[in-house]
């Protein structure tokens, strides 16, 4: 016993308390910068997007172009996989036949956080625009946004913009900083930018041993001169668009709907859920019908939603929702979603937020075609959310 | 008491402080060479399936 006191607990006090000195006299030297002195990169150009999508922002040209939709005031469309080059999609249809401007932001598992993430990293641009939200049932099955796709699609310009903007209320932020935090056992290595988000959320956390153990080392982070190098970038613009007719030609919806019905259950040939033959052929031959297990409204994809939708009515924005249906021909238990689609509908109707809800549990209530596959829209679904958006931004 | 053992020990506890100090609290990579942008990294790698 007094052998571990003198030769190992006394020798290691001796050493922490000498290396803590030398911190502290480092700290003393005042090499680390007090304050995150900001570089602007300037991100100029001439944007022509007045129509199409891009499948994420992870590129300063597509940032650009984002920054672009809100400025030239397009209707700007976040959504995910069902995305794709068919004219019916509304980035293409609403400018090409309504003369409204649209620009669409998606890719597969594109969700609510990463959302989130872009329209705070936007946070004036966005103020008083036209954004709508396409949604997957799909996202809600998931326990919200994975590790890869957050790093994915967060890039480190659009955190830079967030954590270097002063206006965007703490507590989104740390929502943020939450999430990197829960998360961090999923990724291997953190930016900068996810450390210091991380940092401010764990530094409201009540204290503990961890806490203190993390506080720690952020101190001694706080007197080492490698400094986070954070740098905003700033969207210089050139509108050289066309500015599109005036005149605006009256779109018979339920025409096209009518064609459009016709013209797929004609093309399925070779199955009873009512899928495009290749994506069966291709997907689903062999396979049987899909069992939705039961979801529970301690979800955190409802949880990133519901602070995407708060953060985006505080910004004044003229946001509408359309909610994808699944494929009620090949999922069962399809009821087992409605808890969570209940909730999400009392959200947006207490805001008073238009919602074209396209789900539905029963065959009876779904229309063929709405879908082109099992989840994803196809062209007279699309058309569905065409005549939505016509009737809410036609002026 | 023996103090070579004793100074001794206090070297290799520096040593190991410092050690686990600039390995994991400050990060030695970033310290090397500052101007260097940290690359973020998921563990698992989501690839998207329509199915």
């Amino acid at each position: 016993m007094r052998n571990l006191l003198i030769y190992h607990l006394v020798p290691f006090s001796i050493s922490a308390l000498l290396i803590g000195f030398s911190l502290l006299f480092i700290s003393c030297l005042g090499l680390k910068p007090q304050e995150i002195k900001p570089e602007l990169i300037h991100v100029s150009g001439a944007s022509p997007i007045f129509r199409g999508y891009n499948s994420n922002l992870t590129t300063e040209n597509n940032q650009a172009n984002l920054a672009f939709s809100f400025k030239a005031n397009n209707l700007t469309i976040f959504g995910s996989s069902e995305f794709n080059s068919s004219p019916y999609c509304p980035y293409f249809f609403l400018p090409d036949s309504s003369g409204i401007r649209a620009f669409g932001v998606g890719q597969g598992f594109h969700q609510s956080l990463s959302i989130f993430a872009e329209c705070l990293a936007f946070e004036k641009e966005i103020e008083g625009k036209s954004i709508t939200l396409i949604l997957s049932p799909g996202w809600f099955e998931s326990n919200g946004t994975n590790a890869n796709s957050f790093i994915k699609f967060a890039d480190k310009n659009l955190l830079n913009r967030i954590i270097l903007n002063s206006n965007i209320p703490k507590n989104y932020t740390e929502y943020l900083g939450k999430y990197i935090y829960e998360n961090q056992d999923e990724m291997e290595s953190l930016s900068y930018q996810m450390e210091f988000l991380k940092t401010q959320y764990q530094n409201k956390l009540p204290v503990s041993i961890s806490s203190l153990f993390g506080e720690m080392n952020q101190k001694i982070r706080d007197v080492i001169p490698v400094s986070y190098s954070f740098d905003t970038v700033v969207y210089l613009i050139n509108d050289t668009s066309k500015t599109l007719s005036e005149t605006k030609e009256n779109v018979d919806y339920d025409i096209i709907e009518k064609s459009l019905r016709t013209k797929f259950i004609n093309s399925v040939t070779n199955n009873p859920y009512f899928v495009n033959d290749d994506y069966y052929s291709k997907y689903m031959k062999g396979g049987g019908k899909r069992f939705v297990k039961p979801l529970y409204l301690s979800n955190n994809e409802l949880a990133d939603f519901e602070i995407l939708v708060d953060f985006l009515t505080e910004k004044n924005v003229k946001l509408s929702v359309v909610m994808q249906p699944l494929n009620p021909y090949f999922y069962d238990n399809l009821e087992a979603m409605n808890p969570i689609l209940d909730k999400v509908n009392s959200v947006l109707d207490e805001k008073e937020i238009p919602f074209l809800n396209l789900f539905t549990t029963e065959t009876k209530n779904y229309e063929p075609g709405t879908l082109t596959d099992i989840m994803h829209f196809g062209n007279l679904g699309w058309t569905k959310v065409n005549s939505f958006l016509d009737s809410l931004n036609h002026e | 008491m023996n103090k070579k053992r004793f100074y001794k020990n206090i070297a290799i506890y520096s040593f190991l402080i410092i050690g686990y100090v600039l390995l994991y609290v400050v990060d030695i990579k970033g310290l090397i060479n500052p101007t260097k942008e940290k690359q973020p990294k998921a563990k698992v790698e989501f690839i998207y399936q329509q199915f």
